[in-house]
């Protein structure tokens, strides 16, 4: 992964040496080793700031739109429309469909610097690998001579472990680690995809729970979620300009009140859930922040799940140009449900 | 010293036991893989829970609710009856806080308890509650409370203070009620000497544990006239917007009032609001005072370091690492009070 690292420093500074783009979007590293940041460069010598941390959180596509948006702090001219560069891996390529195509975003205002993305390190697995020998991690690093390998530092020296033990179990199912779509790819190994039908092994279990059961798994989830609004903060798929969770303006109805209730939190996850599920890109960030650990990503994995039985294959992001099964009507819909099968 | 008491870990279990015949306890819970302050809590779990770092949320939610109900009310013709909700009053015991989290609540008792403005229903609280508080035996990587005047062991508002020492607690009762609480729920031996020192040593070796420092000092000054600096837009490049760490934070106490209305009826209530959010103190008609997350960031971060130090006379902020921990973009507070007194942050 250092090479790769190298190259996309390398490709970044050049893009703003050459005046291609007026900032790059990457990561840089976070305070702990569990930590990993956004971090935005402006100037071709700051690119050394950039890097890509095992623990990458989130998905950097969401700042397009508060570029889009005048919501990014920006020093810009007006007149100034050069694009802004994103490393881009297969998550983040997807992201950038939905967002062109639901309008948010125009291709030409991003430039993608592509990477087969190694998949990003689950730190909770990795304290766990090394607790058996009762070892406190100091640093992760990326190994120099392995790709799929970890450096991980303690008071007893280091240790070597493969990646793909302690990634994040979103990236274990994610069939695109490589880009869809980008303006120019980094060479470098980076992780296998996974193939189609890991996509919705998580919710097989579920899915057996009788109503009343689910009914009380979920409620007993949601009865835990504060409402920070996360989860809807940093999913590409919650792009509205106003989203009906902060609508007051008072020529707007209020759609559903702020209080921390069962009732409310529960109706803030469906409505989400529901209003994001046939473009949802699968790539997790929601249950990545969630700060009380909610299974947020399982309800996404359901919503996707019934769409792709209910309404034929599909997988949000992968062309700029769709349309998401739920923005359209088709007599062929291998519509299931009279079957008893789509529930 | 004299007032020193010693528990076995059953004997406090006991305690807490016999205290939930007549009150509430809420003690540190594990649920989820994280520490929670919870009413369904678990005897035998408790030492364990309170062996892991400190909970996810701080207990300000026992005292100033996420959403509390004010009033109701009632219009018919042109007459409107309104109603105080007066929440029951309940006699609640909260274990196992840490000492940066008690700090916190003397701090929300000077916005909520103050001489000038009362809140009743908070006030109501804090008398009814016995805040029972124990020492950090294991500090977290994220803890910097001793660069904010407190420490793993020191509690000075604490009502009765624990240090376990392996076999039980060290107990010091620090307040009325404190003593109240030993005397009512079981009679317990006094501490030997050396159980004493033992306690002492356990809080000593946790001050050393704590590495991290947050360069506060004097920061209040050097906010003064920064209201436009670069500064703000170079920390909140990477804020998504998200309450966690309003909604996290012990010392955060913003909130907005709402209703709730069935055709002539409702409910006035208050719930938790986060600087963060977009729509915060929105105005009717669409004006937005902090119309980015710029002007979003410069709030909080003034709030804590600057306005609460030129009201109250203290920093908003305990030290509590809760921000530094769990903001998905890795927000960083320390590295915000190191630029903004011009100092590079591994200083
Ligand atoms: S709902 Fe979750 S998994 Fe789906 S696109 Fe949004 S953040 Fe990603
Ligand atoms: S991130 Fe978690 S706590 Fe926050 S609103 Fe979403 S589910 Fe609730
Ligand atoms: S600002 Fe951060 S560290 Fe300080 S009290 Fe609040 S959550 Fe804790």
């Amino acid at each position: 992964m250092n090479k790769v690292i190298e190259d996309l420093r390398r490709a970044s500074g050049q893009l703003l040496q050459d005046g291609k783009v007026h900032q790059v979007v990457g990561w840089r590293r976070g305070r702990f080793f569990w930590q990993g940041s956004p971090h935005f460069v402006s100037d071709a010598g700051a690119v050394e700031e950039l890097t890509y941390p095992p623990c990458a959180g989130g998905n950097l596509a969401k700042y397009l739109v508060d570029f889009a948006r005048g919501q990014q702090p920006d020093d810009r001219q007006e007149e100034d429309s050069r694009a802004v560069a994103l490393w881009t891996r297969g998550c983040e390529s997807r992201a950038v469909n939905r967002l062109i195509a639901d309008g948010v975003v125009q291709r030409d205002e991003v430039y993608l610097l592509g990477y087969t993305c190694p998949g990003v390190v689950d730190s909770e697995k990795l304290v766990r690998w090394l607790d058996g020998d009762g070892l406190q991690i100091e640093d992760v690093n990326w190994a120099e001579d392995d790709e799929r390998v970890l450096l991980v530092e303690t008071a007893d020296g280091q240790r070597r472990i493969p990646a793909d033990e302690v990634l994040q179990e979103r990236c274990l199912r994610c069939t695109h680690p490589v880009p869809v779509d980008c303006d120019q790819l980094v060479d470098g190994e980076g992780k296998q995809p996974a193939p189609e039908d890991a996509r919705f092994e998580e919710v097989a279990e579920l899915e057996q729970l009788q109503g009343e059961e689910r009914y009380e798994f979920w409620s007993e989830h949601f009865d835990r979620c504060i409402r920070c609004n996360a989860c809807r903060n940093v999913c590409p798929a919650c792009n509205c300009v106003e989203c009906i969770f902060d609508s007051e303006l008072p020529q707007q109805p209020d759609w559903l009140g702020k209080a921390s209730s069962l009732s409310e939190k529960s109706q803030f996850h469906l409505i989400r859930m529901i209003h994001v599920a046939d473009r949802c890109i699968e790539c997790g960030a929601c249950e990545v922040v969630c700060p009380v650990n909610l299974p947020v990503r399982k309800l996404m994995i359901k919503a996707t799940a019934d769409i792709d039985r209910l309404f034929g294959p599909h997988q949000a992001g992968l062309q700029a140009d769709e349309t998401p099964p739920l923005q359209t009507y088709d007599l062929q819909d291998p519509d299931v449900s009279h079957e008893g099968r789509g529930n | 010293m004299a007032e020193m008491q010693f528990m076995t870990h059953d004997q406090i279990v006991s305690l807490l036991q016999r205290f939930s015949e007549e009150g509430t306890v809420y003690a540190p819970t594990i649920v989820e893989d994280q520490v929670d302050f919870s009413s369904r809590w678990e005897a035998g779990e408790l030492v364990q829970a309170l062996k892991r770092g400190n909970s996810t949320l701080p207990p300000k939610d026992l005292f100033f609710p996420q959403t509390e109900s004010i009033f109701r009310f009632k219009s018919k013709d042109r007459d409107l009856q309104i109603e105080p909700a007066d929440p029951e009053e309940q006699k609640f015991l909260v274990f196992g806080v840490r000492p940066c989290d008690a700090r916190s609540i003397n701090m929300l008792d000077e916005v909520f308890g103050g001489p000038d403005f009362e809140e009743t229903y908070y006030k109501r609280r804090r008398d009814n509650s016995v805040l029972a508080t124990w020492t950090c035996v294991e500090p977290d990587q994220t803890c910097f409370c001793a660069s904010l005047g407190c420490g793993p062991g020191e509690a000075d508002n604490a009502d009765i203070h624990f240090t376990d020492v392996g076999e039980g607690a060290v107990v010091q009762p620090k307040s009325e009620k404190g003593r109240q609480l030993l005397q009512d729920f079981g009679s317990f031996r006094e501490a030997e000497v050396e159980e004493v020192k033992a306690a002492q040593r356990v809080v000593q070796k946790a001050e050393e544990q704590i590495s991290l420092q947050a360069p506060v000092e004097g920061v209040d000054d050097a906010l003064t006239d920064r209201f436009e600096d670069p500064v703000w837009g170079e920390v909140s490049a990477s804020c998504i917007g998200c309450g966690i760490c309003t909604y996290l934070c012990p010392t955060c106490h913003c909130y907005d009032l709402q209703s709730e209305v069935w055709g002539g009826e409702g409910v006035r209530y208050r719930c938790w609001d986060s600087c963060m959010f977009s729509d915060f103190t929105r105005m009717a008609g669409g004006e937005n005072p902090r119309p980015t997350k710029r002007e979003r960031i410069r709030n909080r971060y003034l709030h804590k370091f600057s306005y609460m130090p030129d009201r109250y006379g203290f920093y908003g902020c305990t030290g509590c690492g809760r921000c530094l921990a769990h903001c998905p973009v890795n927000i960083d507070v320390i590295e915000f009070l190191s630029r903004a007194k011009g100092v590079s942050p591994s200083e």
